[in-house]
């Protein structure tokens, strides 16, 4: 059998290896010169409970993993059960695997059998991520390829030939953090809270070799008012959480507001409310970011669709949050976040920090001076006669608390004035045709599974990625006008991008929703827009 | 910027630095907080800071409106937060001269975590606490100094806490820091204690206390 695009799953307890043996997997696959995409499930718990990991892989690129499985692995004899949804009449189910002691590398080795593979490739491989442990798993492995070597090689995918030493596997958290010293970060802070806890690891582990300063603080209001002090001090500053630990951001949100100080917020969202479902995915904070913080200031809201889109947006928000010197947010997701593909080494890319033009100082020099853009010219501390007050209170030009009438609208209007120079400085919305009568809004992680949806055939719709949620582009309506039904898909309950639309004219036939913490799959996007399918389409009960 | 560092880029002596901004401070007459600004005007004055290179940090409360008084780099930040924004202004540059300064409200009360974690960080900031035992800019509620007891308009029946005592605390936390409680009205002490701590390398605590005018309870 011949198949241009394979997935292989593996389930079992948390304990067994599940994510790294998977991993293992994926990098095999890329050191072939496949592309890969992956993702795992797995419950807020250290031992025990349901863990999968899959990986969907083909010599184009992938955009999300496939619902249906063509080789499965259940690491403990009954765990295959609950995914019998996931198997087709096609799918080699591995339900009792033989006798090892490292089980994950066991399926590897079925896996490199079965795709009759490179077997010194997978072992040098090996040999490279336990070089502690060499001889079990490798006996693992040979158990694992022995035992499958009889079926025969029955899936071939031809490699195609990316040049696998420049490629490098990265989950949208470490893309994160690349791009944020590739933008010239300076200062990052961050609480661990899955599942953004992974961008906290990666700078800190690399903290000293890029010159980045990485605290791990008493709690997210500490986290966010470090950044805006080292941000104060001339550090281009970064936060990272999600939802719960935003919450407790939001006051500092504001402060950026009204001081001017740009700082980049990068919220991972898991399931609220509250604690929710810690290592699930969400986009259900979209209103949240958009409406953080108390009184009105700009903020400016772009979400990733992808990691390597997670690397790129990253550095375009940093120097967004320090052109318009106010509060962005690079608001992602647990699918992205935590799930890895194949990309270019980011390690090989330039890094291009922001320039700052700063205040020239004059006697009468003012932080706050009014300004065509609305963005005035700041000084850092250490510049002689440059001193000036970022002040939570209202102020006047020179940043002293003020509360007469005419100065406080007129510090209002300049702050509001930077909306028109972030509309014309933001990313634009991306539209992806493919022969469409109508027309899919989409934002954030679903995009990568509508995109892979279209490449299994559905056809008649065309894509709009909206990638800044705010300020939202004035162009979506107009483009929108061009289609006959518009349906709009969201990973949340309430439909968040749904309800901004309406407020630019841009009302939705259809809203397709998925909130049980599992992110769409391309299959199912297909079987919600087919004309047969009533899906699983709701009109919301919230934001009509 | 360490002392010696300093002594080279020293000003010139003749010249005389005016730390202060235009504006007149708003404070009640005779409030304890007049004896505090002008006390920290002389200790910058006499460690010869740098307006250019001293960053101070404000709270919110009667003692944070110094921040338009006094003319350095500064930043007024939210009420509690003095501690960790001034954190981050010494950690991204470490050449600066930080200073934090708050009421017992916003040190003791809303930002006490950020008091306990900085002092055991040993952070090099030095923080100054006008301790007047009491919530003054709202107007006179319990604060987490107000002694036991005490009947404010926010516990008409009295508070039933424990007072905080930094010293006990921060000793407890982390015995290399320096803290020091006195009285505002303690000029002598007041002046060699603004001495020490500006002369102290790691973290530092000065808690001077005093009665507000307006609110306070003569016990
Ligand atoms: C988050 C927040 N909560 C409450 C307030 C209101 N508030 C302003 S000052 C203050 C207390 C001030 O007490 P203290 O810190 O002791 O300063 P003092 O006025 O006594 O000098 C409070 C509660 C605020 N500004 N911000
Ligand atoms: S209310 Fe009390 S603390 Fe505030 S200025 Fe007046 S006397 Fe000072
Ligand atoms: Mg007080």
């Amino acid at each position: 059998m011949s198949k241009n695009v394979l997935t292989i799953k593996i389930a079992g307890p948390a304990g067994f290896g599940i994510k790294s043996g998977g991993l293992l997997i994926s990098q095999y696959l890329q050191k072939l010169g496949l592309y890969f995409t992956d993702y795992s499930e797995y419950p807020s718990l250290v031992r025990g409970g349901h863990n999968t990991y899959q990986t969907t892989f083909s010599s184009t690129p992938t955009y999300s993993v496939s619902q249906k499985v063509d080789i499965f692995f259940s690491l403990k004899a009954d765990f295959w059960q609950s995914h019998q949804q996931e198997f087709t009449p096609d799918t080699l189910i591995y339900k009792d695997l033989p006798q090892s002691d490292h089980p994950n590398m066991t399926c590897f080795g079925i896996t490199v059998a079965l795709l009759d593979g490179d077997i010194k490739l997978a072992k040098d491989l090996i040999k490279k991520t336990y070089p502690k442990f060499i001889e079990p798993n490798l006996t693992s492995f040979d158990i694992g390829y022995k035992f499958a070597a009889k079926s025969k090689a029955i899936f071939k995918i031809k490699p195609q030939i990316v040049k696998a030493d420049n490629q490098q596997i990265f989950d949208g958290n470490q893309a994160f953090a690349h791009g944020f010293y590739k933008a010239g970060g300076k200062f990052y802070a961050a609480y661990p809270m899955t599942p953004a806890t992974g961008a906290l690891h990666e700078l800190a582990k690399n903290a000293n070799n890029w010159g980045i300063t990485v605290i791990h603080p008493e709690d997210e209001i500490s986290a966010a008012s470090m950044s805006v002090g080292a941000s104060f001090a001339g550090a281009p500053s970064a936060v990272g959480t999600s939802g719960g630990g935003f919450a407790l951001m939001t006051e500092t949100i504001s402060f950026c507001g009204i001081t001017e100080i740009g700082v980049l917020f990068y919220l991972v969202s898991r399931p609220g409310p509250a604690t929710g479902l810690p290592t699930w995915t969400s986009q259900a904070d979209l209103l949240f970011s958009i409406f953080s913080g108390h009184g009105d200031f700009l903020k400016v809201v772009i979400a990733p669709t992808s990691q390597q889109n997670t690397f790129d947006l990253t550095i375009k928000a940093l120097h967004l949050s320090q052109a318009l010197q106010t509060p962005v947010i690079l608001i992602s997701d647990k699918l992205i976040a935590e799930s890895s593909c194949s990309l270019p080494d980011f390690n090989l890319i330039k890094s291009t920090p922001y320039k700052e033009t700063f205040a020239a100082i004059s006697k009468n020099y003012q932080r706050y001076a009014l300004s065509n853009t609305g963005v005035s010219d700041r000084t850092l501390p250490g510049t002689p006669n440059g001193q000036f007050l970022a002040n939570s209170y209202e102020h006047d030009f020179t940043g002293l608390s003020t509360e007469d009438a005419l100065t406080v609208k007129s510090m209002a209007d300049k702050r509001a004035k930077k909306l028109a120079l972030a509309k014309k400085l933001v990313p634009k919305p991306n539209l992806y045709k493919n022969n469409g009568k109508n027309l899919i809004i989409s934002w954030g992680s679903p995009v990568g599974c509508i995109k892979q949806a279209f490449d299994m055939g559905l056809k008649d719709y065309d894509l709009l990625e909206v990638v800044t949620l705010w300020p939202l582009d004035d162009g979506i309506k107009q483009i929108s006008k061009n289609y006959k039904k518009i349906i709009v898909i969201e990973n949340n309950q309430f439909g968040h991008l749904n309800f901004l639309l309406k407020t630019i004219g841009v009302n939705s036939d259809k809203f397709i929703s998925k909130y049980d913490g599992r992110p769409f799959f391309p299959e199912e996007i297909i079987s919600f827009l087919s004309p047969l399918s009533r899906g699983d389409v709701r009109r919301t009960e919230g934001f009509n | 910027m360490s002392e010696g560092q300093r002594g080279l880029t020293k000003m010139n002596k003749n010249k005389i630095v005016n730390y202060t901004t235009t504006i007149v401070p708003t404070w009640c007459p005779g409030c304890g907080n007049y004896l505090i600004l002008a006390n920290i005007i002389n200790a910058l004055k006499q460690h010869n800071y740098q307006k250019h290179n001293t960053v101070i940090v404000y709270d919110i409360g009667c003692i944070g409106n110094m921040a338009d008084f006094i003319d350095t780099y500064g930043i007024h930040s939210l009420h509690g937060r003095c501690i960790p924004t001034a954190v981050g202004v010494k950690l991204a540059n470490p050449n600066l001269d930080v200073l934090a300064i708050g009421g017992d409200g916003g040190v003791y009360g809303e930002g006490l975590n950020h008091l306990v974690a900085s002092a055991r960080s040993n952070y090099p900031i030095k923080v100054i606490v006008s301790n007047n035992f009491l919530y003054s800019l709202t107007t006179g509620q319990a604060s987490p100094a107000t002694p036991k007891g005490t009947i404010t308009k926010s516990t008409p029946g009295g508070t039933i806490g424990e007072p905080v005592n930094p010293e006990r605390l921060l000793k407890a936390v982390n015995p290399s820091v320096f803290v020091k409680s006195l009285k505002a009205s303690d000029i002598p002490t007041l002046k060699t204690s603004l001495d020490t701590l500006f002369k102290t390398k790691g973290f530092g605590l000065l808690d001077i206390e005093f009665n507000c005018v307006s609110f306070g309870k003569s016990k």
